[in-house]
């Protein structure tokens, strides 16, 4: 067992605005087994959340994981609203980034 | 209610397109109702601010065409919500136009609803003095300034305003802005459906059949609403509804994944089963609602916070592009000696987008292949236009130590250089409104076409 980035592990990575001022970003685990290795490792928190996207803990609004779709959800508040002055992503299509290069330690990547 | 209730989608949202095929297909399966969503926050607060469309009229025109006759032939309601996108007065009017127009052009009649969604800043501001508005999460606070600094605000209707008009006889129903859900899930729920299979239904064909695998935004895609389920069913033979796909969408653009917050309360997802089914079609169950404590509709409102000049350029000398720093600086003292610091005078704001920088760090040359968008944004077009000009210009010529290429920083991309972009918008409201009547804030008016 190696570590992995988490957008290995997953079928889709993706981030869209809710709302002018939250960003939403989605995972959608490819298998059971590594769903289940994500949501118990530790390694989706606040804490490391704030830390790849250089944002305040209490910007993570929210982390949910959602069985039925083996789906992480992770709610952040925008730094700017969407198209105000400053914003460089009015639609939030690509803030995704930062979360794909996650590593998840032990996942079943060889 | 019938034994089911039939909701087509064309896609995503008007203007955006649709396979003629799929809908003839949809319209096969004699659909009870045809919604189509016009509009969403994502572009911006620019277009509610400016009373503009984000979609093409002639795009939304070839859709509503298609879709005014499809909706005759299968004697169907047309439902078209957020209409012109960001749903104010003049978005709805250009909307109206365009059907106007249709419905001569086609020698019929029809009998529209125009439901108006723009509010008055005079009522959103009483309501925010009797504590009426709270601020969604990550929203600012309003201050009393707020109100009467936007220029437009609106709010998005639930189901309750469709229903009145439908009721009211209307045949083609064009709703100001309206939640997107409301659009597909307010006929069924006037016919008896049950509110949690209708709400849960229609946020998933929101986006037409981007639900569906593979998924397309320019496709369609119907729900069939029984008692205890509903059907997911792609139009087009190509696609399927599978659960994984329909089950990601449930939690599309949604805060929170198994919560659907709308006007009326909440709808609970987390015990929903998805049933994939032999013909491709998806059966999905057991989502759960609970009414809200108190009626609320969310408020938008623009503020327009200046003016914005734009100007594009490459770099492509490495040296340049590990230089452009000192040459940014530069840039901003030549604009300050000019109009003096921001804020000192004249209210302005450079910022350089800078993309793909690639540091040289070795002898061996490497194109730096770096895109700069200048942004400058002031209190009015001319100061913007200008500022802009005079930072692009001492860009392109200022020094730095070690420099080879004498010529020039940049490869300016266009002639002229900079583009007067406009007024600039932002989201200065977007808050919850308790209401007692979800009727009071969106007057029907009954037009005969």
């Amino acid at each position: 067992m190696s570590d992995a980035y988490l957008y290995e592990l997953a079928d889709i990575v993706r981030s869209k605005n809710a709302g002018p001022f939250l960003v939403t970003l989605d995972v959608f685990i490819r298998n059971e087994e590594d769903y289940e290795h994500v949501k118990h490792s530790e390694v989706i928190t606040k804490a490391a959340i704030a830390s790849a996207y250089g944002i305040d803990e209490d910007h993570v609004v929210g982390i949910y994981f959602w069985d039925p779709a083996r789906a992480v959800k992770i709610t952040l508040r925008r730094a700017v609203s969407s198209g105000a002055p400053g914003d460089d992503d009015v639609y939030g299509a690509a803030m995704h980034m930062p979360l794909m290069g996650l590593v998840i330690a032990g996942a079943g990547v060889p | 209610m019938p034994d089911e209730i039939r909701v087509l989608a064309p896609n995503a949202l008007l203007g955006y397109g649709f396979p003629l095929e799929s809908l003839r297909a949809g319209l096969r399966e004699r659909p009870h109702v045809i919604g189509a969503d016009g509009g969403s926050t994502d572009p911006g607060a620019y277009y509610l601010g400016a009373g503009t469309s984000f979609t093409g009229r002639e795009a939304v025109k070839r859709d509503l065409r298609h879709l005014l006759a499809g909706a005759r032939e299968v004697d169907a309601p047309l439902i078209v919500g957020s209409c012109g996108g960001a749903g104010g007065e003049p978005h709805l009017a250009w909307v109206h136009e365009i059907v106007r127009e249709l419905v001569a052009e086609a020698g019929v009649s029809t009998r529209v609803a125009l439901i108006h969604a723009e509010q008055d800043a005079s009522i959103v501001a009483a309501a925010q003095r009797a504590g009426k508005l709270s601020s969604l999460s990550g929203a600012p606070e309003l201050d009393d300034q707020t109100v009467g600094q936007c220029a437009r605000i609106v709010a998005q209707m639930g189901y309750e305003p469709i229903n009145a008009a439908l009721a009211g006889g209307a045949q083609v129903v064009l709703a100001g802005r309206a939640c997107d859900v409301s659009v597909y899930a307010a006929l069924p729920i006037a016919r008896g459906a049950d509110i949690a299979l209708s709400i849960h239904a229609a946020k998933i064909i929101e986006c037409g059949a981007y639900c569906a695998t593979p998924g397309s935004a320019t496709d369609s895609i119907i729900a069939k609403i029984c008692d205890e389920h509903f059907v997911l069913k792609a139009t087009n033979p190509a696609r399927t509804v599978m659960a994984p796909s329909a089950a990601a969408h449930s939690l599309y653009e949604q805060q929170h994944p198994s919560r659907l917050v709308e006007p009326v309360g909440v709808v609970d997802v987390s015990g929903a089963r998805f049933r994939e089914q032999a013909d491709g079609s998806l059966e999905v169950s057991g989502s759960r609602f609970t009414p809200a404590e108190h009626y609320t509709v969310k408020l938008e409102g623009a503020r327009r916070v200046g003016f914005r000049a734009v100007s594009a350029a490459g770099i492509r000398d490495p040296f340049a592009a590990d230089n452009l720093e000192g040459c940014l600086e530069g840039a901003r003292a030549r604009v300050e000696d000019a109009f003096g610091r921001p804020g000192e005078g004249t209210n302005y704001e450079i910022r350089p987008h800078v993309y793909g920088h690639k540091q040289n760090g070795s002898r061996k040359l490497v194109d730096a292949d770096v895109c700069l968008v200048l942004d400058v944004i002031a209190d009015t077009q001319e100061q913007a236009s200008e500022i802009c000009s005079l930072a692009r210009s001492t860009l392109l010529h200022h020094d730095y130590p070690g420099r080879i290429s004498v010529g020039g920083n940049l490869a300016l991309l266009f002639s002229p250089h900079d583009v007067a972009w406009g007024p600039v918008y932002e989201f200065a409201i977007y808050h919850l409104w308790e209401i007692d009547d979800p009727l009071a804030p969106f007057p029907i008016e009954y037009v005969e076409l």
